[in-house]
This record gives C-alpha cells, structure tokens and sequence, in this order.
C-alpha cells in the first residue's frame, strides 16, 4: 500500500530537479552541475523504465539496474573528483574508481543469466553495496576538504554541499538495504523498499535546492583591509 | 509497517537492516550538523580575528596620521623659530636705511647678513637633511646607516657600530627609506629610554630575505611588551615602526639574548627584485 504511493511519488520526484535546473539554468552553467542534471535525467529514465519493464523480465532488469549502477557511480565520482582540490585524495578516488569499475564490470559479465534470481529482485546488491560505500567515503573527504578551504566562507551556502549531502543521505540510507537485499524474502523486500523510495525523495529534494540556489562568491580578502586601502606601497 | 516488520521476531534480517539503516542516517545527520556547527565556530573566531586586526590596522593608522602630523609641526617650528628670525635679522640688516651709512658700517651690516643667510642656508640644508638624509639617497642604506652611527659614536656617550654582511644589490629606494626610517626609530628609542653603552647593527641575507639585527646592552623590551604597547594608545614610535613595515611586508621581532644580557630586534624584509634600482645622482 505504502509503496503504491511512495513509487508513483519518487518516480515523479525526479522531475523537480530536473524543471528546476531548467528555470535556473543561469545559477547551474558550471560544468560539474550539468553532470549532476545528467544523472537526474539518467535516474529519472531508469526509473520509467524499471515500471516499464514486464514483472518476469528479470534478466533485463538486472542489466538496467547495474548499468544504472556502473553510470552512478562514475557521475557521483567524477563530481567529487572535479571538486577536490588534494592531490593525494584526487588518486585515492582514481585508483579506487578503477577497482571499483574492475570489480563491477566483472560481476557483471561473468554472471550467467541463468544465475539471475528469477523468484527475487534482479537488484544486485554487491556492486551497489560497494558504490555506496566508496561514494560514502569520498562525500566524507570532500566535506573535510570544504572545511579546510577558507574562501568557502559558509559550507552550506554551496551548491557542492546540497549535491554530497544528496549523495551521502541517499547512499546512506540505502546501503543497508542494498547489503541485506539478497538475505531478504521477496515480501521483506517489497516492505523495505520503501526506505528506497523515501531516499529518492529526499534525494531529489535536496539536489534541487542546489539547483535553486545563487552562486557562491567567494569573498575578497581584502576587501577589508582599512590599512591597506589607506597605504598603497609605491612599488608594487 | 516497518515496525511491524522489525519487530517480527522471525527475522534477523530485518532487526540488522532497521538497525543499521537508522544509524547510518543518525551518523550522516550528525556528521552534516558537526561540520555545520563546527565551520560556525571557526568563522565566528575567524570574525574576532579580523575585528581585532582591523582594530589594530586602525591604531596604526591613527599613529601614522599623528605622526605625519608631529613632523610636519616640528618643521613648521623650525622654520617658524630658526629660519624666520634669522632671516628678519638679515632683513634689518640690509634696511632702507643702509645707504645712507658711511661705508664701513655699509661693509659690516653685509657682512653680518651674509652671516646670517648662510646659517639659515645650513638651517634649512639640516631641515632638508632631515627629511631626507642625501647619503641615502646617493650612496644607499649602507651609508646612510653607518653615517648615522658614526655621529652617534663621534658624540661620545655611546659606541655605536655597524657591519653590512651581504649588501652589494642596493634595495629599491622607497624601501630603503623606510628601512633607514625604521632603524633611525629603534636607535632613538634605544638612545632615550635604554641606557645602554653600546649598539651594534648587523645585516644579513638569507634566501629572499634581508635581515637587520640591533644589539645593545641597555633597558630593552621583548616581543610581548611590544605587542602590548602596539595594542595600547602608548608607544607612537614603535606603531610607526609596524606601520612603516607593513608597507615593506616586513616583521620586526624584540628578543632577549641568550645570555640575558643583551637586548636584540631583529627586522624581516622581503627583497622585491624585479625593480630597478635609480642610479645615484
């Protein structure tokens, strides 16, 4: 009952971010935004097309499902890596995207269909397990790294902050969902889904509040320089 | 429903999937809410910070102004007490009058103006020398410096030297003024307020960096009086001295020796290379 009207509601969630980055396109031109509309969209068609697909076709599921994964991962990556400024941490993401990208890939090709569970979800749980918690982890050091940056004078004034705060809910959220999906029934499944749904929503809000909001100026450092402004030095 | 669910005591699953859903939403809310509160609390320090500096960036404005003020009075006075008397008693002497004297008193009122005029041509070469002392201009800081020393030496109340180490690349003009304006300010405080026998200047270079060191054995302060009196309406001379710095982008440090028994500041200059340095005229 819950998810006959959580489902319709998420799917329609995906929207909103998607009309919003259009009104505000002026405030979104940064090429890092246009990744994060692109997923939206990407997310969106999943959706429509995970409703349109027959119950029984769980073979096609499946593929839609981790290909929706490998894609999620690489948008929600490239952000944080296009954001972080470290170099050390900008290679930690790398070569974790590379392993991460290896292991998925595999488990994609070397699974049989005949090995996709047709009484269950065709959901597969291990490579979104695995996204979430890299993704997780990268949302993390790009909060400690904002932190550090002292141009950025209030953390949530950015958009940056409403699209990893997206990211880390939504992931965080789910991932005990997606560990446990291959250990629940087909009804436990369908009861817990909702936590999905609810993430979406929460997901979708959020990212379009970032959408919404104006672009952060970094303040000059000194603009309040009285002594400065008074004492120009001649040879500069 | 959910709790429904979780309380179902058939499955395991559930509890762990509940669970451990609830406190990873707990873990990122409070992580958000930490980072949050956490970048308050250093913005708002960050704030303090900014307002004390721009308190003490007032200050030292203020003592700039009164400064500029102070010598613009002491030159008003000079030219008002010593050049305007000396000149009104050349005027008298070459009065309308003079051409009706006899000769010889004609000979001796010239004589006397002439006097006169050149001790105010010395008077207001002083003035000048001043406000802008001519070796520095010409031959540099070098010079200039070991001038001033000498003069305080050659007066015999104190020995007064100085050793330039590493300073064949004369500075940028404008930084050498203040420069010198910086250690004529250090060596009158010491002068009046230390006692001391003797001082002693070093110059050093150190990668981009020019150091300046003074040494004396008198009554000194350390860099926590000096941050005090900057703080304070006291101690005009020596926010001169960090106005004048900041300028150059320059520290300036008062420590005690070692040994206790001398007093040092040492200045920290940038050398700004990429300007030509005007030929002496």
């Amino acid at each position: 009952m819950e998810t006959d009207i959580l489902k319709p509601v998420s799917v329609l969630s995906g929207l909103l971010p998607i009309v919003l980055f259009l009104v505000f396109l002026r405030r979104n031109k940064e090429a890092k935004l246009w990744v994060i509309f692109l997923y939206t969209i990407l997310s969106l068609i999943t959706d429509i097309l995970f409703d349109a697909l027959p119950q029984e076709n769980k073979v096609s599921s499946f593929y839609l499902f981790s290909f929706f994964t490998i894609t999620e991962f690489t948008i929600f990556s490239s952000f944080i890596f296009l954001q972080i400024k470290k170099k050390a941490l900008r290679l930690f993401i790398a070569f974790s995207s590379i392993i991460f990208y290896a292991f998925a890939i595999n488990n994609l090709l070397t699974r049989p269909a005949s090995s996709i569970p047709i009484s269950e979800n065709s959901f597969d749980s291990v490579p979104a397990s695995v996204e979430s918690i890299l993704v997780i982890l990268y949302c993390i050091l790009l909060y400690f790294e904002q932190m550090r940056r002292p141009e950025i004078s209030f953390i949530y004034s950015t958009k940056v902050f409403w699209v990893a705060t997206a990211f880390l809910l939504y992931l965080a959220a789910t991932l005990f969902l997606f560990i446990s999906t291959a250990s629940l029934t087909e009804k436990e499944q369908e009861a817990y889904w909702p936590i999905n749904l609810l993430s979406n929503i929460l997901k979708n809000i959020l990212l379009s509040i970032a959408f919404i909001l104006p672009k952060h100026k970094s303040p000059s450092p000194s603009d309040n320089d009285l002594y400065n402004k008074a004492f120009a030095p001649p040879f500069n | 429903m959910f709790l429904l669910q979780v309380n179902n005591p058939g499955s395991p699953v559930s509890l762990v999937l509940f669970f451990g859903t609830v406190g990873m939403l707990a873990l990122t809310i409070g992580l958000i809410v930490f980072i949050i509160f956490h970048q308050r609390k250093v913005i708002k320090y960050q704030m303090q910070l900014q307002r004390l500096e721009q308190e003490q960036q007032k200050m030292l404005l203020n003592a700039s102004i009164r400064l500029q003020e102070e010598e613009r009075q002491r030159i008003a006075a000079d030219l008002h007490d010593d050049a305007g008397p000396l000149l009104a008693t050349a005027r008298l002497y070459l009065n309308e009058n003079l051409v009706n004297l006899d000769k010889t008193t004609q000979l001796q009122s010239i004589y006397n103006a002439k006097q006169i005029i050149d001790d105010t041509i010395q008077l207001i070469r002083n003035i000048s020398h001043s406000l802008m002392p001519p070796t520095l201009k010409n031959f540099g800081l070098e010079s200039a410096v070991n001038d001033l020393f000498q003069k305080i030496s050659g007066s015999g109340s104190m020995n007064a030297s100085c050793r330039f180490h590493d300073y064949r690349e004369r500075l940028h003009p404008d930084q050498e003024l203040i420069i010198f304006r910086v250690i004529q300010e250090l060596v009158n405080n010491i002068l009046k307020h230390s006692n001391a026998s003797f001082i002693h200047l070093t110059q050093n270079l150190s990668g981009n960096k020019l150091y300046i060191r003074l040494h004396h054995d008198g009554r000194g302060i350390t860099q926590a009086d000096f941050d005090k009196l900057n703080k304070s309406n006291q101690g005009l001379g020596l926010k001169n001295i960090q106005s004048r710095l900041r300028l150059l982008q320059g520290r300036i440090y008062f420590e005690k020796d070692m040994s206790q028994t001398y007093y040092k500041v040492t200045i920290e200059i940038p050398r700004l290379e990429e300007e030509p340095v005007p030929e002496a005229v």
